[in-house]
Order: structure tokens, then C-alpha cells, then sequence
């Protein structure tokens, strides 16, 4: 029992020692984004000629889409997939709020393309907007049809329901204007929601987005980045397989370390505080403007970040 | 086995305080005191006759100063030197962030050398101690001692960029303009355009752009002809594009056939997002290349055959 006792105190100490130390990263990286973000705001151009292209569906709003046109930088753009036979009504109020006008593509009209009509704006304030009328089910050949019209060098698939961080683009430039990043083909963050940064060349080498994507590019070309660049907006929606699994370890991790002692016990709970503080910290240092549960609960489970493989989700 | 509870429990103890009342405790106080050095700062500005001191009497109270008047003078045009002089003279600062620095982790030494640069460093030991962070292996610790050098010696600018011995980056280039833009630094562009040097030549292309200096056309052709560095031949290649002018030159045809295919495509991209024609791409790069211009180009224009309404 000494020796089960024994393994059970490391296991937990390597489990503080874990989360500690992400802390401390995460904290590091908010200094450092804080510091280089004052000094480059004086400096009005692009850094490095980097742009990026965000690609998000399934927001049907003009108030979700208000948010992502709101960047300052000066190269990005915002393409949003809609399904017009399917959201009719909302397109047309998309259209109507944006001064959207129906643009030429030269991809075929038909089922292989999946693109009814491409639209632009007239108005030079949203000139950063285009919104893809696609009838493709399959969101990630949606993506792949999209990124033809991508004017930019870097790919942002977002998901619904999330949004950019103020100056997320210019941390993303920053980054990837050091000469030691050029052959980088993904950056990948989940601070505070996951975000993965393709680029574009990359892409298309590795026959476009799919779920797997991130297991195909080679691992020296990605760079897990502690800066956070988004965050979730849908703070009413419980995730449940988050909530599961933060309860499943927690009953689990309480039933084990109650059969060896009820120090042990005590001490998992401890462990368990510091997991519920250090993700409010995390939270607190890139000024999250969502702290729910439902957060808390995400930046613990991306406590075992250390651990496990990173994936891509777009739905 | 209690010991090692006991050790446990004291260890993430330490950890939980850390992350909580210390930060938070640092964070609240910094930020009251910061609010009234800056309202205070701000006052001896408007009012230079004004008696009105302030003085520091702890450690957190002099880095807190420091912090405001950074704040200031990057927000702020051509700030009142003297003004700022004076405060740092009274509260000793300059000797405070050099303590600091000598052993200070990597971050904070960007840090300090930052908020160095708010400051004007006068005194020939320090900046001596500065230029030897100029050979740091860290590059993030280099180019802040850079951009702290250049704000302490505005005049020394083309000596000082033109013996280092690293590259300078797109962040150095754009952390210089800035100096440029809140009036501590001075340029004259052709020198910078005219010389062998690569990073001031570099520096120059960003400054071209940055304010679109449209008579450097003669110059960018030049170093796109002339020049041995692909990179550089790449940046005023842009540098032209970002001045929207013509690229039909024999000259940069062929650099760009050296390029490699993937800078070409890029760079087919970067004209149609910048407003050049389909025929003035086709003239510089192949067909083939063409192909992802000529489908986003065709998409910037609106298809009058077709109805509006989906």
C-alpha cells in the first residue's frame, strides 16, 4: 500500500508541476505579446507582408460576423460559407446590411464546385468580406472550394461561435515574420479555444484541409504557440464532453486516492484547486472576456495538453 | 510518508498563492499607482512651470514610474524632453533599471532595455553597457538593445545599423518606424537607399513603404538589379508594389525567374490583391503561375449578366 501511496503522491506532483508550469508559459506569452504589441502600434504597415484569410460557416448574423471584421490590421480577410438554398432569409440580410454584389468566379457551377455565388461588398469599409453561397455539405471540401478565393498566405478554418482576439492577427504576423518560422505550415493554439493557423502553400501540398491534416504535416513545421488567439462567444452552451470528462477524472481520480488514504485524498483535491485557479489565472492573463464554467472547465481539461496529440476540429 | 504530504501540500500551497493573492495583490496595486503617476506625469506636461514632483521612494514605485512614462512617450508626439529628463533625474532611474538588468531572465531584459529607450541615456558607461547586449545570443535581447542605442543616439543611426552583426527583421524594421513616427528619430532615406549595407538597405525599403516615399522608384530598380541577397531583391520588389508602380523592367523579370516557385506564386497573389492587372502578372510570370491571380482577380469584379438576389 506504502509503495501504491508513494506512486499516487508523484503522479500528483508531476500533475501540479504540469500545470504550473503551463501557467507560467501562458503567462510568459501574455507579457511578451503585451510588450512587442507596444512597440510595433506605432508602426502602421503590414509586418513582413504576412495576411491571413479567416474562413468560418454556420453564422448566419450580421452580430457574429460584426466581431471578425473588427482586426485592425491592414492584410486579412474574412470568408464566410453560407448555404443560400438552405438560410435564403438570412443571406439576403447579410447581403442587404454588407451592400453585398453577386462577383464572377471561374469555378463551374455545378455539384463538383459546390459554389451557387460569390459575393463582395461595394462598400469600401467591408471590403475585407466575402461570403460564399456553397450547397457542399461536407464543411471541410466547403473550406478547400473557399480557400481558391483565400487572397492571403495563411488559412484560418474558425469554428461557429468564435471569435478573434483584439490584435490576434498581428500576433500571428509577429510570429510568422521571424525568419526562423518561414517553413512553418501550422501554428496551433488552444488557450482559450483551439485555433490553427495553415499555411497555405502547405495545404494545398498536403491535398487540402481534412481531419487529419495535422497528422500529415511534418512535425518540425508546427509550432505550438502559447499566445492566444481566440476565444469561444457561446457561453450559454454546456459542452458536455468536456463536462464529462472533468468529472469522470475527478470521481475517478477521488475513488482511487479515498481506497489508498484519505491524505491522498485531501491532496488530489488540492491538486484539483490549483487546476481550477491556474486556469482562471490563464484566463484572467489574456483578458478572456468569457469566464464561465464552461471555460474553467475547457482550460482544465487542456491540462493534459502536455500528453496528448493536438487534432483539428472545425464543426 | 506525512513528510512528503506535508512537502506536497506546502509546495502547491506556494503555487496556489503565487497564482492568486501575489498576482492579483501586484496587479491591483500596480495598477493604482501607475493611474495616478500617469494623471500626475500628464499634469507636469501641460504645465512646464509647474513645481509639482514626483518622487519614488521603493522599488515597485520606481518601475512603476518608469512603466508610466514609457506609456507616455509612446503615446504621445515629440513629448517633453526636458519634462521627462527632470523625473528621471530626481528619482535616479537610470541607475535603477541598470541594477535591474544585470540580473534580470531574458524577458525582463527586453523589457527594461524597452522602457530604457523612453528615457534619454547620456552617460557613456551606459550606453557602452547597452552595445554589449548588441552580441547577446538572444535575438529578442539584440534588437531591443537596438532599438534603446538608436533612441539614446538618434544621430548614429547609419554607424550603429551598419555594424551589426545580425539580420535585422520585419519586427526590428517596424519597431524602428515607430521611433520614426513619435519624433525621436530623424531619416534621411537616400543614404539608407545608397548603401551596401543589407540591413540598411532593408530599413529603408520598410521606411519607403511605411510612408510611401514615391521617388525611391530609381532606387528599388537599382538594388533589384544590383543586389546579391534574394531577400532584399524580394522586399523592394514589394516595396514597388506597395508604391503600385509598374513592373514591366527587363531586370525584374529575370531576378524573378531566380526566385523559387513558391516566392513566385506568393508574389502573383500579393499583385492581385494590389490592384495590378491580369496582363501586367501574365508579363512578369508564366500562365501556369497565373492561374490563382486570374481566379481571384475575375472575383474582384461583378458579373453584370446575373441578378443581385440569390
Amino acid at each position: 500500500m506504502k509503495i501504491a501511496e508513494l506512486i499516487f503522491i508523484l503522479l500528483l506532483a508531476a500533475a501540479a508541476i504540469a500545470i504550473y508550469y503551463r501557467s507560467l508559459l501562458t503567462m510568459r506569452a501574455a507579457r511578451w505579446q503585451q510588450l512587442t504589441q507596444e512597440e510595433l502600434m506605432g508602426s502602421c504597415e503590414s509586418i513582413g507582408f504576412i495576411g491571413c484569410s479567416i474562413i468560418t460557416h454556420d453564422i448566419f448574423t450580421i452580430k457574429e460576423i460584426e466581431p471578425l471584421l473588427s482586426s485592425a490590421y491592414q492584410r486579412y480577410e474574412l470568408i464566410v460559407l453560407l448555404n443560400g438554398l438552405q438560410h435564403r432569409s438570412e443571406l439576403l440580410q447579410i447581403i442587404k446590411h454588407y451592400h453585398l454584389t453577386r462577383v464572377n468566379h471561374t469555378l463551374p457551377h455545378d455539384n463538383t464546385s459546390g459554389v451557387n455565388s460569390l459575393y463582395r461588398s461595394t462598400c469600401r469599409t467591408y471590403r475585407r468580406l466575402v461570403v460564399m453561397d456553397c450547397s457542399k455539405t461536407d464543411i471541410f471540401s466547403a473550406i478547400n472550394t473557399a480557400i481558391n478565393f483565400a487572397s492571403y498566405d495563411y488559412i484560418i478554418p474558425l469554428q461557429p461561435h468564435t471569435a478573434l482576439l483584439p490584435h490576434a492577427i498581428e500576433r500571428i504576423a509577429t510570429t510568422l515574420s521571424d525568419s526562423a518560422h518561414r517553413d512553418i505550415e501550422l501554428i496551433y493554439n488552444d488557450t482559450l479555444a483551439p485555433c490553427c493557423v495553415f499555411q497555405r502553400d502547405g495545404v494545398i501540398s498536403h491535398e487540402g484541409i481534412t481531419p487529419d491534416i495535422i497528422q500529415r504535416i511534418p512535425k518540425k513545421a508546427i509550432l505550438r504557440s502559447d499566445t492566444a488567439l481566440t476565444y469561444r462567444t457561446d457561453r450559454q452552451d454546456f459542452h458536455l464532453p468536456t463536462l464529462f470528462f472533468c468529472a469522470s477524472i475527478l470521481l475517478l481520480g477521488i475513488g482511487v486516492a479515498y481506497f489508498i488514504s484519505i491524505p491522498a485524498a485531501l491532496a488530489y483535491g488540492l491538486t484539483w484547486g490549483l487546476a481550477t485557479i491556474a486556469s482562471i489565472h490563464v484566463l484572467r492573463q489574456w483578458s478572456a472576456p468569457d469566464c464561465s464554467v464552461r471555460t474553467i472547465l475547457y482550460q482544465i481539461r487542456n491540462l493534459t495538453i502536455f500528453f496528448r496529440q493536438i487534432k483539428f476540429n472545425i464543426s | 510518508m506525512s513528510v512528503l504530504y506535508i512537502l506536497y501540500v506546502m509546495v502547491v500551497g506556494a503555487m496556489i498563492l503565487h497564482l492568486t493573492v501575489v498576482s492579483h495583490f501586484k496587479s491591483s496595486a500596480h495598477s493604482a499607482l501607475y493611474k495616478r503617476y500617469t494623471a500626475n506625469l500628464i499634469a507636469t506636461l501641460f504645465n512646464k512651470n509647474s513645481t509639482t514632483t514626483i518622487i519614488t521612494s521603493s522599488r515597485h514605485q520606481r518601475n512603476t514610474l518608469i512603466e508610466a512614462i514609457h506609456s507616455l512617450t509612446t503615446h504621445t508626439y515629440d513629448s517633453q524632453r526636458e519634462v521627462i529628463k527632470r523625473v528621471v533625474k530626481e528619482n535616479n532611474l537610470q541607475e535603477h533599471i541598470f541594477r535591474l538588468l544585470r540580473h534580470a531572465s531574458s524577458l525582463q531584459k527586453c523589457r527594461l532595455l524597452t522602457l530604457l529607450s523612453s528615457i534619454n541615456l547620456e552617460n557613456k558607461t551606459h550606453i557602452s553597457i547597452i552595445k554589449k547586449y548588441l552580441h547577446c545570443h538572444n535575438h529578442n535581447i539584440r534588437s531591443h538593445a537596438l532599438i534603446t542605442l538608436i533612441a539614446a543616439k538618434p544621430t548614429e543611426l547609419i554607424p550603429t545599423i551598419s555594424s551589426l552583426n545580425f539580420e535585422l527583421q520585419p519586427t526590428d524594421t517596424a519597431r524602428i518606424i515607430t521611433l520614426i513616427r513619435q519624433g525621436t528619430l530623424c531619416v534621411v532615406i537616400e543614404p539608407l537607399l545608397e548603401s551596401n549595407n543589407r540591413n540598411l538597405q532593408m530599413l529603408a525599403l520598410a521606411i519607403v513603404r511605411s510612408f510611401g516615399i514615391d521617388i525611391a522608384d530609381k532606387h528599388l530598380l537599382q538594388i533589384v538589379a544590383s543586389s546579391q541577397c534574394s531577400t532584399l531583391v524580394e522586399d523592394a520588389i514589394y516595396t514597388l508594389t506597395a508604391l503600385k508602380r509598374p513592373l514591366k523592367y527587363r531586370i525584374i523579370k529575370e531576378r524573378l525567374a531566380e526566385a523559387s516557385e513558391q516566392q513566385r506564386k506568393k508574389l502573383c497573389r500579393h499583385l492581385s490583391v494590389e490592384g495590378y492587372s491580369i496582363q501586367s502578372i501574365r508579363a512578369l510570370l508564366s500562365s501556369e503561375e497565373c492561374h490563382d491571380a486570374r481566379l481571384l482577380i475575375t472575383s474582384y469584379k461583378r458579373q453584370l449578366s446575373q441578378s443581385q438576389t440569390p
